[in-house]
């Protein structure tokens, strides 16, 4: 017997595992099922990827309409009424975004329509990037352009949240074709505005702070030793924690988290879930479970659970919140009763 | 070292959950379920209520196993209630209507006791002869559509808002730690509820027929 049988899948280190069912929250239906339990079953076809600004090279794009040249022509002359040359505002649909705007944190917020065409697979994102290209209104006023925040365009870096037709969802996410009409933007609530579509959400990383959501090293120098080994099972479930990009979804969509309340909302709670999952953070667990047990910490959580059903992420953050439940429990009773353990 | 400790924000959240769980939840299941016996006529329920009057040390088990817990229960309730901005319309989540329905049948379970109060515990102050049959003042009170009406809402908001309790509970201890097992005992604290609920009911039917 020469042939190297292969390893038990239990065994096998290398082999990505899948978190277990049950930590997903999947209690209605209108909530995706997460990637890994679609993907190969039943992942839709694949529609072919029409990139709209290639075909500046095609000859018929020029060729279909000669007016457009002549409408360029007359742009000094008559200032058109659309931006965007005819040819291209034909070819797209039209579509309607009605944005919430404010002009400063204390001046008075205000609706304004724009009217913009928009391609296959045009997502909310690329709208307000075209609209930024000519911000002129419905009724054809020129405004100051729409203050918003985007860096990544691809759901990673959590800088685009904001409330779409009245949910707070991720802007570059948000595919055009999906949504009602008009498409209603407002700036995510529950964090202080700084204009338009912008908020300052630097509380998110004072709330890390309070929680003290970070692992110490174990050294500064070479210690010769290898990382503590994380076993694939406890890694996958870690790893669902670990996608959080701090957009303020969830805390936007808490009821108990408010501007002037302590709260520190879902995402940062389940940050001390993963801290205290690793095992160089276990040393350090019981600080962290004691700052979540002061003011605005555990059990300010309402057991709403919207947070878990709005996270663009599909974060498990009821299940986060209940395993801290466990956690401060048992570390109640060992304040009260005494522990060896730190 | 013992933030917990020092910290009350956490253990009043928590004493106020066990308070609403253990005194005033038990006690509720075994009020119901002795006035279930409503049924059984006016000669059993008056002889109970004899019994239980005659119970030792009656006025503290009252006072430190339902007053002072109620009170504690319902204030810190109110204190819970002003930090807190539902929107069931929003997030029309099965959770998030629960969250607020928690909420509203709170408040108007304070109103519902408080009358309940007055039409036993105070009535019988101004008239102490409504203890040697209670039955028939039950009976008398219960007559009148509006008061069963009422009584009849007040029951089921308190049996709901204990059924629910429970499940957030399991969430809040730790019981229940993941998404799949908080859904399990939610849907176990459902059959819980009904058949509080139908013992309640029982209980007033009973004075009623």
């Amino acid at each position: 017997m020469t042939e190297k049988t292969p390893p038990d899948d239990e065994l096998n280190l290398n082999k990505p595992v899948a978190p277990p069912p049950e930590l997903v929250d999947h209690l209605d239906d209108e909530q995706r099922e997460p990637e890994w339990l679609t993907e190969a079953t039943e992942r839709p076809p694949e529609t072919p990827h029409i990139d709209h600004y290639d075909d500046e090279d095609d000859p018929d794009r020029w060729q279909e309409s000669e007016d457009t040249a002549e409408l360029a022509a007359n742009e000094d002359e008559s200032a058109p009424e659309h931006p965007w040359s005819q040819a291209e505002h034909d070819a797209a649909e039209v579509v309607q975004l009605k944005i919430r705007r404010q002009d400063d944190p204390f001046s008075t917020p205000y609706w304004q329509l724009f009217d913009i065409p928009s391609h296959e697979r045009d997502n909310v994102l690329s709208l307000l990037r075209t609209l930024r290209e000519h911000p002129i209104t419905g009724s054809g006023e020129r405004v100051d352009p729409v203050a918003f925040e985007h860096q990544c365009m691809e759901e990673v870096c959590g800088s685009c949240a904001m409330l779409i037709n009245g949910r707070p969802r991720m802007a570059c996410s948000a595919l055009i074709a999906d949504l009602e009409q008009p498409i209603v933007l407002e700036p995510l609530p529950k964090f202080p505005l700084v204009r338009d579509l912008m908020v300052d959400r630097s509380r998110l990383f004072e709330h890390l702070k309070r929680v003290q959501a970070w692992i110490h090293v174990d050294g500064a120098w070479d210690i010769h030793q290898p990382g503590l080994r994380i076993a694939q099972q406890q890694w996958a479930r870690d790893y669902l924690y670990s996608r959080c990009m701090h957009c303020g979804c969830c805390m936007a969509a808490c009821p108990q988290y408010d501007e002037h309340l302590d709260f520190v909302g879902p995402a940062t709670l389940a940050q001390v879930r993963l801290m205290n999952a690793h095992p160089n953070g276990r040393a350090t667990r019981s600080t962290r479970l004691h700052a979540i047990m002061g003011d605005g910490g555990l059990s300010d959580c309402g057991n709403a659970q919207n947070c878990v059903k709005v996270c663009p992420k599909e974060i498990p953050l009821t299940t986060a919140i209940g395993e801290l439940g466990r956690a401060t429990t048992v570390q109640l009773i060992k304040d009260f009763f005494g522990s060896s353990e730190p | 070292m013992s933030a917990s400790l020092h910290n009350r924000h956490f253990l009043y959240r928590r004493i106020h959950s066990l308070l609403g769980l253990v005194p005033l939840g038990i006690f509720m299941v075994f009020h119901l379920w002795q006035n279930s016996q409503a049924r059984l006529g006016a000669a059993h329920y008056n002889a109970l209520v004899a019994k239980m009057a005659e119970i030792n040390y009656l006025l503290v088990f009252e006072a430190t196993l339902v007053v002072v817990p109620l009170l504690l229960h319902a204030a810190y309730g109110l204190v819970i209630l002003g930090s807190g901005t539902a929107e069931p319309l929003r997030y029309s989540y099965r959770r998030n209507w629960l969250y607020w329905l928690q909420r509203m049948s709170g408040i108007a379970m304070i109103a519902f006791v408080a009358l309940h109060l007055g039409l036993t515990r105070i009535a019988a102050i101004i008239d102490p002869s409504i203890y040697n049959d209670m039955y028939s003042h039950m009976q008398h009170s219960l007559s009148q559509p509006v008061t069963f009406g009422v009584y009849m809402v007040g029951l089921w908001l308190s049996v709901f808002h204990l059924a629910n309790g429970l499940a957030t509970a399991a969430i809040t201890w730790g019981l229940t730690t993941n998404a799949a097992a908080q859904r399990r005992f939610g849907l176990l604290c459902i059959p819980f509820g009904l058949v509080l609920g139908a013992l309640g009911t029982q209980g007033l039917i009973g004075f009623v027929l």
